[in-house]
């Protein structure tokens, strides 16, 4: 069972420093990393091993701040991520905020049409549900129209390849267009097939682009 | 509350004489007895016998203090040997009532880490020993040298001990403190760990005037010891007996300070003085420490690199246990003891080649000009051992040997 971060622990799971000194306490950790010397710290605190992170692990089992102070290089980051941690707990969030939230309505969410790209970008991933919810589908719609632009579009992909292979092995296939390109001294036509898959791939990324103005991503 | 426990640790090796090449396979002595004689009698004067009198005087005046102690065997021989004062001391010392004496391998040997069952028969040994000085019944084991790992724990249990001395070193410990009792995995067995911080403030740094608490004192010893209070349930504090006027001469104030100190202690009303085995049983376990590889109270390493560091001394060692079927079926009393006189662990020691952090305690007590002398003069011996065994087994083959078919009897 983990520990109230705030409270003093056991005597037999105080930290004891390599100086002989006595931690009860995270609050007396941070000030301790502070005035440390470095051959103490060094002591905790090597490549080997990593007593602060260990002592918050087994003792208050706090995986973030375990997991921050595993991370911290030195005693600075160390006694800030301690101070940081005891921060967050020293501000909790008061009863009738928390009621609110329960309560009210989630807003409508602004056009993302001209944010920069990483704001775009976090708005992308809203839940497959929820986007359906906004464009007005109910969700088996919404996800059958998904399947079937995917299968439309891997479709010509395929057929795409398939027929460039057949145009290529054929040669100086006749019943190619005339869409030639130069490959040293052989003249490489692509099929019709290839054409005609071209087209269809064409077709389908404008599609998607539409779609994807549509939802906004 | 925090109960202090004192150990003593009492140890004198058989130091070896110089053995030449042109003495292997002239058989002999292997041992120096007038240098053994001489050392012996030397610390007896500057360090047993007035440590003695000021122990047994402060548990006079003090009848609440109590202390431990762990003699090695072969310290026990010489003291019987050389100078059988120093042996009513202790056992005046003993008879207080306030004296623990603890078990450790007879020869103070690295049996554990080669021989179990030679370690298990030096336990034994040992513990007939301190009967027959002592008339007590060790209850609270120490390796040679405080090893340690969860396999001495096992064998300690199976032995019927309730606790195992060891090092309070950083790197089992981690974060936590030194200062309570702990447990190794699946074993009821409790452990005991050196506050080596406090030890060796006593037992090294005590006469260094580079220090920045010298001169200590037994009020600001006590002060430290105190600070424990609240955060601690014992302060064990393990250190060689020969701290007292040899390491710490008499000049640096080593008595006057021991004087002090257990008044000194008294004085909080939360302090008191503990046997191992009382600590064992009254304090509960606070932690699990699982100890794989050996862990020792030598060197800043607290490993076992002190006596098998190089390649030298595994070598030694090796050949030296690798004797031990041979040894043991020859039958032959002389050879078996100074076999095992040679697996005290000060041989060893003197073939370390760590000359870094640790280079002047080992200089110290080193008695060769170097690590290399050491380890020629100790395979001289083995030689002439394996020579000596040899012989034996000739002798042994000759007494069994069948009578040649013409002399058989119809």
């Amino acid at each position: 069972m983990s520990l109230d971060l705030r409270k003093d622990v056991q005597p037999e799971h105080c930290f004891w420093l390599a100086d002989g000194t006595h931690l009860k306490n995270l609050q007396e950790l941070a000030a301790a990393l502070l005035k440390m010397e470095q051959e103490i710290f060094d002591h905790h605190h090597n490549t080997e091993k990593n007593d602060f992170y260990k002592w918050v692990k087994d003792i208050y089992q706090d995986k973030n701040l375990a997991e921050g102070l595993l991370h911290s290089k030195d005693k600075q980051e160390m006694s800030a991520a301690i101070i940081k941690r005891l921060t967050e707990l020293e501000q909790p969030v008061p009863q009738e905020k928390i009621k609110a939230r329960k309560t009210r309505a989630r807003p409508k969410q602004k056009s993302v049409i001209g944010r920069p790209f990483p704001e775009r970008r976090k708005l992308a991933i809203i839940p497959e549900k929820e986007l359906g919810a906004r464009s007005g589908l109910k969700k088996e719609e919404w996800i059958a129209q998904d399947r079937f632009k995917l299968a439309a579009f891997l479709g010509s992909l395929t057929l795409f390849i398939l027929f460039i292979a057949l145009g290529s092995g054929a040669g100086n296939s006749i019943s190619g267009a005339a869409v030639g390109v130069e490959m040293g001294s052989e003249i490489q036509f692509l099929g019709l097939g290839g054409m005609l898959g071209a087209v269809f791939l064409l077709i389908i990324l404008l599609k998607v682009h539409q779609e994807a103005k549509q939802r906004r991503w | 509350m925090v109960s202090i426990c004192f150990y003593f640790q009492v140890h004198q090796p058989y130091r070896l004489k110089h053995f030449q090449f042109f003495d292997i396979g002239k058989g002999g002595n292997y041992f120096d007895d007038e240098k053994n004689r001489q050392v012996l009698l030397k610390v007896a004067k500057k360090c047993y016998l007035p440590a003695n009198k000021v122990i047994l005087g402060l548990l006079r005046k003090h009848p609440e203090m109590k202390v431990s102690f762990s003699f090695s065997g072969t310290v026990l021989d010489q003291f019987e040997e050389y100078c059988p004062e120093v042996l009513q001391s202790f056992q005046e010392i003993v008879k207080t009532g306030q004296v623990e004496v603890l078990a450790e391998t007879y020869y103070h040997s690295l049996s554990f880490l080669y021989s179990i069952e030679e370690f298990k028969r030096q336990v034994k040994k040992h513990e007939r020993k301190i009967k027959q000085l002592f008339s007590v019944k060790p209850k609270v084991l120490r390796n040679t040298e405080l090893i340690y790992n969860n396999e001495l724990a096992r064998r300690a249990e199976e032995l019927g001990y309730s606790a195992v001395l060891l090092e309070g070193a950083d790197h089992i410990l981690d974060w936590r403190s030194p200062n309570f009792v702990y447990q190794p995995p699946s074993s009821r067995i409790k452990m005991l760990l050196k506050n080596y911080r406090l030890s060796d403030d006593i037992a090294f740094r005590f006469s260094d005037q580079g220090w920045k608490e010298h001169p200590l004192t037994a009020e600001k010893y006590a002060r430290w010891v105190n600070q424990v209070n609240g955060n601690g349930e014992t302060v064990n504090l393990f250190m060689d007996y020969e701290t007292f006027g040899e390491h710490q001469w008499e000049s640096t104030g080593i008595f006057e300070f021991m004087k002090k100190l257990p008044e000194e202690l008294l004085k909080h009303p939360d302090n008191n003085f503990k046997f191992p085995s009382e600590i064992a049983c009254k304090y509960s376990v606070k932690g699990e420490l699982d100890i794989h590889h050996p862990i020792s109270w030598a060197d800043l390493e607290r490993d076992v690199s002190a006596w098998l560091g190089n390649e030298m001394q595994r070598s030694a060692i090796e050949k030296l246990y690798s004797l031990e079927k041979e040894i043991l079926e020859s039958g032959d009393e002389q050879l078996l003891s100074d076999w095992r006189k040679l697996q005290t662990s000060d041989h060893f020691y003197y073939m370390c080649t760590k000359w870094f952090s640790d280079g002047d305690v080992h200089k110290y007590f080193n008695p060769y000009e170097s690590p290399y002398d050491a380890f020629i003069n100790f395979m001289n011996i083995y030689k002439d051992l394996i020579y000596r065994l040899d012989s034996k087994k000739e002798v042994l083959a000759e007494i069994v040997q069948p009578l040649p078919e013409n002399e058989v009897r119809p």
